[in-house]
């Protein structure tokens, strides 16, 4: 795993976002759905549609980092690229009924980092390896 | 050494990307829809820039100078509609598409000499790079991004969990 870059980002993050899925139901209180919620360490708001998408999101990508190189490099880029689009959509979405996951301006900078690193492991690093087949 | 300064333009041109969409949301319409559209660009030049492809020079660089280029003219021009355009995002826009060009130039002209060329960078010295490169372009788009229209409509934090009581007569 040490050798491949987008296999040990996508054990990290997915380690860190189940944490902060598991963490974030605690706070949530009554909030499952709408721009009301939680705040998360004081600074990040949630609810409870978006612990939920923390979990699922924790969970593929743990699972791709402890699986193989191929399956990380994949489970990055696609999570990667939901992040920058959620925060594109969040320029739009702010201060309206649409805004359903209680996203705040903490929140938009997390997604916003984790969609760089993430992206730009899956799309950048590793390339070597991803068109391998493991050995049978 | 190529691909990490390409690694580099390439974060720089998404932050760019994401500056421009962001005050594209606000504006006038003919200043918001090629905004809009060459954050778009920009973002294909981050793909391709991550991905490694080679496009034509003005493919590049035509969506990462469009913001800049639009900005001036709309003060030249149009002061009205410039207006609508705010000064702090518009200059880190611009700063970072500029980073954003450079880099890329300067990963062209390493790629060029067969020498110097690398096929993918140690894989310690790329996530560290792309940690380091990412939050330099964070440190300069957040602020960016929330002097934007879209930015201050975003809850500000702990809006929802910390009220702060000042008593003005505590007698101290």
């Amino acid at each position: 795993m040490s050798q491949s870059p987008n296999r040990l980002v996508a054990t990290i993050f997915g380690a860190v976002y189940l944490l902060v899925g598991v963490l974030g139901l605690f706070v949530a209180g009554g909030n499952f759905i709408g721009q009301e919620g939680g705040l998360l360490l004081g600074i990040f708001q949630v609810n409870h549609l978006h612990n939920i998408a923390h979990l699922l999101i924790g969970a593929a990508l743990l699972t791709a980092g402890l699986r193989s190189t191929p399956a990380a490099k994949g489970t990055n880029t696609t999570v990667g690229a939901v992040y920058l689009l959620l925060g594109i959509v969040g320029f739009f979405i702010a201060g309206t009924a649409a805004n359903i996951l209680a996203l705040n301006t903490a929140d938009h900078i997390l997604h916003l980092a984790s969609a760089i690193v993430l992206l730009g492991a899956g799309l950048a690093l590793d390339k070597s390896s991803a068109t391998a087949r493991p050995a049978v | 050494m190529d691909a990490l300064t390409r690694l580099c333009g390439a974060v720089a041109a998404l932050g760019a990307a994401l500056i421009a969409i962001a005050v594209g949301a606000a504006a006038v319409p003919w200043l918001a829809v090629p905004l809009v559209l060459s954050g778009a660009g920009q973002l294909a030049v981050m793909v391709a820039a991550f991905r490694g492809w080679r496009w034509p020079l003005p493919a590049v660089l035509a969506p990462l100078a469009a913001p800049t280029a639009l900005w001036l003219l709309a003060l030249l021009a149009s002061p009205e509609g410039a207006a609508t355009l705010p000064l702090v995002p518009m200059l880190a826009e611009s700063v970072l598409a500029l980073a954003a060009a450079v880099a890329l130039l300067v990963d062209r002209r390493i790629g060029a000499d067969p020498a110097r060329r690398t096929a993918e960078p140690r894989p310690l010295a790329a996530l560290l790079s792309l940690a380091a490169v990412a939050t330099v372009v964070a440190g300069v788009a957040t602020p960016a991004l929330a002097g934007t229209h879209a930015g201050s409509l975003a809850q500000p934090h702990g809006e929802h969990g910390l009220t702060l009581d000042v008593d003005e007569h505590g007698g101290h």
